[in-house]
This record gives structure tokens, sequence and C-alpha cells, in this order.
């Protein structure tokens, strides 16, 4: 139980620090399953799951800071493209409204006079 | 001649800035800005309903419990169940006093959650025959900081009362 708390720890450092953990918490959850059942097959089945996700942890961790900011990158240029649409409707959409406007009517013919 | 009305124009910039600030909250706004785990008893099918008022001593009795995590990050959690009575319930900061029969242990994510079915022993040999006991789910946390569990506060209780074991 120990080595799981152990990684349990270092996933959980990795989750506060903004890493995604979710197949990571899915594998230490299958492992945690096996420990309660107990039996010498299922923990011998556990040890070694928890040795692949001990390895995919020391991964995650070496490139946390990469994944950090690649996150933030992420999150920071989906709110730069959000407060763009303002901006942008308020330059395009006259060009884009008369654009079409025009396309609709340019089959029109304009004649002086009475009908 | 307008073409586009300048009416017709603000309004849509307006709505545009609305969304746009909606959305920018929502990408900005904290994982669980309310965080909190929870705890539920469901009967042997896993449904809010039939759940048993007489049991045997030496009787498993089978159950479902839920937990739900919100606290933002993966969190292990412990339901200990244990026996008691009205006068040993339980409170928002402190566990029962009684002694814990058995342990459940579980792992969610932010946001997951789980129900599963358990079999909570009746023990026998404590006197329990014709009094009405309190089946107790505690449900505790584990904190890496103190590298121990701690009691969340929450807990779930059914009253049952115990009878005689059939002779088999």
């Amino acid at each position: 139980m120990s080595y799981f708390l152990t990684l349990y720890e270092d996933v959980v450092g990795l989750s506060k620090l903004g890493a995604d953990v979710s197949d990571l918490v899915n594998d230490l959850s299958v492992a945690l399953e096996l420990i309660n059942d107990g039996s010498p097959e299922s923990l011998s089945r556990a040890q070694s799951l928890l040795k692949g996700i001990e390895l995919r942890v020391e991964s995650l961790k070496s490139r946390a800071s990469y994944e950090v900011i690649y996150v933030n990158l992420i999150k920071y240029l989906t709110v730069a493209i959000l407060a763009s649409i303002p901006i942008a409707t308020y330059y395009l959409l006259p060009r884009v409204y008369l654009g079409i406007w025009f396309r609709i009517r340019r089959r029109w013919v304009v004649r002086y006079g009475r009908t | 001649m307008d073409v586009l009305d300048d009416e017709v124009f603000a309004v849509l910039i307006a709505l545009t800035i609305i969304a746009s600030v909606v959305g920018i909250t929502q990408v900005l706004r904290p994982e669980a800005t309310e965080a909190f785990v929870a705890i539920g008893l469901l009967d042997s099918e896993c449904r809010v309903g039939e759940y048993p008022k007489e049991v045997f001593e030496g009787e498993y009795v089978k159950l479902c419990i839920f937990l739900y995590n919100h606290l933002g990050r993966p969190q292990l959690m412990r339901v200990d169940y244990k026996l008691g009575s009205r006068d040993t319930l339980p409170t928002n900061t402190s566990g029962s006093p009684e002694e814990v029969i058995t342990s459940f242990k579980f792992l969610l994510s932010h946001g997951g959650n789980v129900t599963k079915p358990i079999s909570a022993l009746i023990p026998t040999g404590r006197g329990l025959v014709g009094k009405e006991v309190a089946m107790i789910f505690e449900l505790w946390l584990y904190d890496e900081d103190l590298d121990g569990w701690v009691y969340s506060g929450r807990w779930v209780h059914l009253y049952v009362n115990v009878r005689e074991a059939p002779i088999p």
C-alpha cells in the first residue's frame, strides 16, 4: 500500500501542476481494486501495474513543466480568440454583410424614370 | 442608403461581447469553485428505495455505496463501516467512536463518481439481537500533506433491527 500511496501522491502533485493525469488515475484505481481484493494473484497484478504507472509518472514528471506551459498556452490562446471575436465582428460584419448584400442584388438593373 | 441599420449592428456587437465574456469566464474559472465530496447509500440493486429493515446476526447485508469527488483533483477515499446506535452517530466534525468493522477504498478523479456494491457484515456475539442498530458509513479522505486519513464530515447511516440468525 505504501508503494501505491507514493505514486498517488506523485499523481496528485502532477494534477495540481495542471498536468492531465486522468489515465494514470484510472490505472491507479484499477491497482487499488486489485490491492483491495487481497489475493496473491491480484497483488502480483497490482504490483506490475504499479511499476508501469511509476514509469509513466517519472516520464510525466520530466516533461511536467512543458506540459504546464502547453496547457496554459492553449488556455490563454482560447481567451485571446474569444476576446477578439467582438473586435473582429465590429470590423468584418459590415464588410461581409455588404458583400452579401451586393452579391444578392448583382443581377438587379437600375432604371431611371417611371415604370 | 443605410444598408446595415446602426441599432441592429449595435445589438449584434453587444451580443458578441456578452458571448465572449461568458466564454472567457468559462475558460478561466477554476475547476472546482466549491470543493466538496459526497457519499450516498443505495439498496442492493444500487437504487434509492428497498433498504433492509431487518437483518440477521452474521449476515452480510448487500448495499451500494455512491461516492462523488468535486475537489478539483484526484482523491483517495475510504469508507469506514461501523455499527452504532442513535447515541454514537458521527457528527460533521468527528467520526463515530465505534470500532471499524470493514473499510472500502476508492480513488476518484475530479468530477468522478462510483457506485459500488458492498457486503456489510452484522457481527455475531455482540449482543445485537433484538436491538435497533445503525449501520454507519463514514467518508474519510487521504491527506498527502499529513500522510494520513482525515474525516470528511460526511456520513450515511441506516437503522436496522437485528434478529437471531435462522437455524440452517
